[in-house]
């Protein structure tokens, strides 16, 4: 019970403390950093109250795909504050301080969840929350999601797909100076409208009419 | 206080809520750290939701 409870103190005012950070932080790759701590210690509560499976998907999800489309929409955009016309080196020194805060505290998160899941029957059926341990996560939402909550799961899926393409058809726009590839041009070419046969006079060469 | 309840779980989903509300109004110039906010506003959901399957048990039956 009390290690439960000095668990979630730790991770929770780890998890507040980047969420005001990012707020409050002046440059925005900074505040994606801990944004990052933030939903790695969420997801390490998550692994700790029992739902292993949602914490997992968190880490994937959040952490490998939004986190690092924020990134790159930082980058793409050049929103961040500080001046980058100095010397590079200079932004490694100032950057290095906080990637190596965020890293070190990841670090220790990892080793501490490790040696808490060593032991998460006892916190889990220790604490007042109860849980039962004899059927996996993963297994238990596989059972009900696919034969209770099938339809849900299907308009789900429908909804992202609008959201697919509605996205797309945002971005897609039709530019007058491209020059696109043309399939039933390229199809459509002949041996006549591509093909002439010229006599060529001797000393003179070939006029090409464009 | 010493034992970990769905209390504290909502409060910890408050608290971020809270920042995440915040921080839409602190940072009004800039479209990311928004969008960052609004981040922390569904992840407080997302707390709120677990924590209250596993206090209900209505996921392992």
């Amino acid at each position: 019970m009390l290690a439960h409870t000095l668990f979630f103190y730790f991770f929770s005012t780890i998890a507040v403390f980047s969420a005001i950070m990012v707020t409050v932080s002046r440059n925005t790759v900074v505040s994606v950093f801990f944004l990052i701590l933030v939903f790695i210690s969420i997801s390490i509560l998550f692994i700790m109250i029992g739902a292993e499976f949602l914490g997992m998907i968190m880490l994937i999800v959040y952490v490998g795909a939004v986190a690092v489309l924020f990134l790159f929409v930082v980058m793409m955009l050049n929103v961040s504050q500080v001046n980058i016309k100095k010397t590079s080196r200079k932004g490694f020194i100032n950057n290095i301080s906080i990637g190596l805060f965020v890293g070190i505290v990841i670090f220790l998160e990892l080793l501490v969840v490790i040696g808490g899941w060593k032991y998460k029957a006892d916190f889990i059926n220790l604490s007042e929350i109860n849980f039962n341990t004899n059927i996996t996560n993963t297994h238990a939402l596989g059972n009900i999601l696919y034969t209770d909550y099938i339809h849900l799961f299907q308009i789900s899926g429908m909804i992202l797909l609008a959201s697919m393409i509605g996205a797309i058809y945002l971005t897609f726009t039709k530019k007058e100076n491209i020059k696109r590839q043309s399939y039933f041009e390229q199809i459509e070419r002949e041996k006549s409208t591509a093909v002439e046969l010229l006599e060529v006079e001797n000393d003179k060469g070939v006029n090409l009419d464009d | 206080m010493i034992e970990i309840t769905i209390g504290h779980y909502l409060t910890l989903a408050a608290i971020i809520f809270s920042i995440g509300v915040v921080g839409i109004f602190l940072n009004r110039k800039n479209v990311i750290i928004i969008l960052m906010s609004i981040e922390l506003i569904l992840l407080a959901v997302n707390i709120n939701l677990v924590s209250f399957s596993i206090y209900l048990q209505n996921l392992v039956v």
